[in-house]
């Protein structure tokens, strides 16, 4: 079945359809909760919600954009938890990162990735290597402010479009472009304060 | 040397085609002159391309949700568990029948006049006479007497077909239409498997010595509780199965985990939160592992079998407690949350289902009083 058909069925109520589509899209929502809120379990808890979340609403959804519609549910259960965790804090980086390297498995990539910088990295050293490099981009990402560190995820990570970027998370257009823009300056400047873990072609150099 | 915010803007937009026709050719013409300006881009387009490199990250496990508690229609496992707790309906019923039959033939030997009057109105009178002693008895004394009856016969706990009929010996009868009786009422409460703390509180000389520890979770009730993360479909129709039968008697099958959660002292911070629902679902279902259930399952249902009138006033204070934020705990905890179409139903149905399984029990314990004395 298409999406579309899915989401008529689901729509009355069929929630083996809803599965469907949950399947479908479950890997790059969590995936989005993970690089918002970094942290794997806050991801698979905003993940749940908002799956529940959206199917509770699903008569609201107009048939435009399901994608964009879903992933807007998703950031917005990963804003709710950004306001919890700010009202009460107690994550550590440490457990971060051990979150990231225990709980959560790469899978290959799809068209929206760049395939050619991974497959320079599939040589005996790459495992090693691709793992520094990769905590060495989240941990950039990290430090990145929340409302960049959002743009930056959908946009380049997820490769969503500005126009969808900026229907889910309710800013404009140009909002999202500028906030893009700094994003990944800072991104460039926190990657090149790591530079001996990156492979030479994709050094930094302002040169 | 680095780039003002505008080019920043310009090259970024530039790298993902996002810039006007004219802006295009502005800012080409300008890279190829300002090599400053070229290096930031080259600099930008090795950023998005290691940002880019981020892989997908794989879902650590399945997020479908269960049809048994998400479908706007009715699953069929809900039928099936429904035409279970009707056989323990129907058991009780011939239980009664039997026992009134046995009853009748006693007073129509011994008190002719009597029966030839006005039979029904005698026994009413009785009956009530009877009840109120039944609830004045001191806790142990009832206790006593139930005893014998449930430890005679544990294994007519596990069978939901209707063992007992008219042909039966009086005792066995009454026994096992007893037993079967509280099971059903259990079941019509949507009590998961282990006991309200109310009950245990009210009752704590009940929780030992009345019933054998073998005696077995009724069919369904063990599969409330069971962890509602599914994985795959088997998983998942088995947890339809018993969220189902906690769901059939009405709406209380989110009260029953609910009090699970406080009894797991679940996380209270988050549960009030609007991002609670998974860490109060995760909460939950350790509070309630099988292997802790036997004993208090079965002390609730002595404690229910003891003053069964007082349990029935107080589990429906509690459901309708409950129901106001049933909708909001469901979602908090995961659990069934049913549609409107199925309260709808269940709300025909559940009080004419509560009213007969508590003249059964009512029947069988006034009957059993006068056998027993």
């Amino acid at each position: 079945m298409d999406e579309f058909s899915l989401v008529t069925a689901a729509k009355q109520g069929d929630v083996e359809s809803f599965n469907e589509l949950i399947l479908a899209y479950q890997d790059m929502a969590y995936s989005v909760a993970y690089r918002i809120l970094q942290d794997a379990h806050g991801a698979a808890d905003a993940t749940q919600t908002a799956f529940i979340s959206a199917f509770r609403k699903l008569d609201q959804f107009l048939g435009e954009n399901f994608k964009a519609w879903l992933m807007r549910i998703v950031t917005n259960a990963c804003y709710d938890e950004l306001r919890r965790r700010k009202r009460y804090p107690s994550t550590s980086l440490d457990g971060m990162i051990e979150d990231f390297e225990m709980d959560t498995l790469p899978i290959s990539n799809d068209d929206d990735h760049d395939l050619h910088l991974m497959a320079k990295f599939e040589e005996p050293e790459s495992a090693i290597q691709r793992q520094e490099l990769q905590v060495a981009i989240e941990d950039c990402m990290e430090q990145l402010n929340d409302a960049y560190r959002i743009v930056a995820v959908l946009v380049d990570v997820e490769g969503l479009s500005y126009e969808e970027v900026s229907a889910m998370t309710d800013i404009s257009l140009g909002t999202v472009k500028s906030r893009l823009s700094r994003a990944r300056a800072r991104l460039r400047d926190c990657l090149r304060g790591k530079e001996e873990l990156l492979p030479s072609q994709f050094r930094l150099n302002n040169s | 040397m680095n780039a003002t915010p505008d080019e920043l803007l310009a090259l970024s937009a530039y790298i993902d085609n996002q810039l006007s026709p004219t802006e295009r050719v502005a800012l080409e013409q300008r890279l190829q002159q300002d090599t400053r300006l070229r290096a930031e881009l080259e600099s930008l387009q090795a950023t998005v391309v290691l940002v880019r490199s981020l892989p997908t990250l794989k879902a650590p496990r399945n997020f479908t949700l269960d049809p048994a508690e998400f479908a706007k229609s009715k699953p069929s496992a809900r039928i099936i568990s429904l035409n279970t707790r009707w056989v323990s309906r129907v058991a009780g019923l011939a239980s009664v029948a039997a026992l009134l039959l046995v009853v009748f033939a006693v007073m129509l030997g011994g008190q002719a006049d009597q029966s030839q009057d006005s039979p029904a109105s005698s026994k009413l009178a009785d009956s009530n006479v009877v009840d109120q002693e039944l609830t004045d008895q001191p806790l142990a004394m009832t206790a006593v007497a139930e005893a014998p009856i449930a430890t005679n016969l544990p294994t007519q706990t596990v069978t939901p077909l209707p063992q007992p009929t008219a042909s039966s010996a009086p005792t066995l009868a009454l026994a096992s239409g007893t037993i079967e009786d509280v099971t059903a009422f259990q079941g019509q409460d949507g009590m998961p498997a282990y006991s309200p703390p109310a009950a245990l509180d009210d009752f704590p000389d009940a929780t030992g010595g009345i019933v054998p520890p073998s005696v077995p979770v009724p069919p369904g009730s063990g599969e409330v509780i069971e962890n509602p993360e599914t994985d795959n479909t088997a998983d998942t129709e088995a947890l339809g199965m018993g969220s189902a039968v906690g769901a059939t008697g009405g709406d209380t099958d989110a009260q029953g985990v609910g009090s699970g959660g406080g009894d797991g002292g679940a996380d209270g911070m988050e549960a009030d939160d609007g991002m609670s629902p998974p860490d109060g679902y995760t909460e939950v279902a350790p509070a309630v592992m099988p292997s802790t259930i036997p004993e208090p399952q079965v002390s609730a249902e002595a404690a229910r079998s003891i003053d069964m009138t007082a349990a029935t006033e107080e589990s429906e204070v509690t459901e309708r407690e409950g129901e106001g934020e049933a909708a909001d705990e469901a979602i908090a905890t995961f659990s069934t949350t049913n549609t409107d179409a199925d309260r709808n139903a269940a709300d025909l149905l559940t009080p004419v289902l509560e009213w007969w399984d508590a003249f059964i029990e009512f029947l069988s314990r006034v009957l059993f009083y006068g056998w027993w004395h």
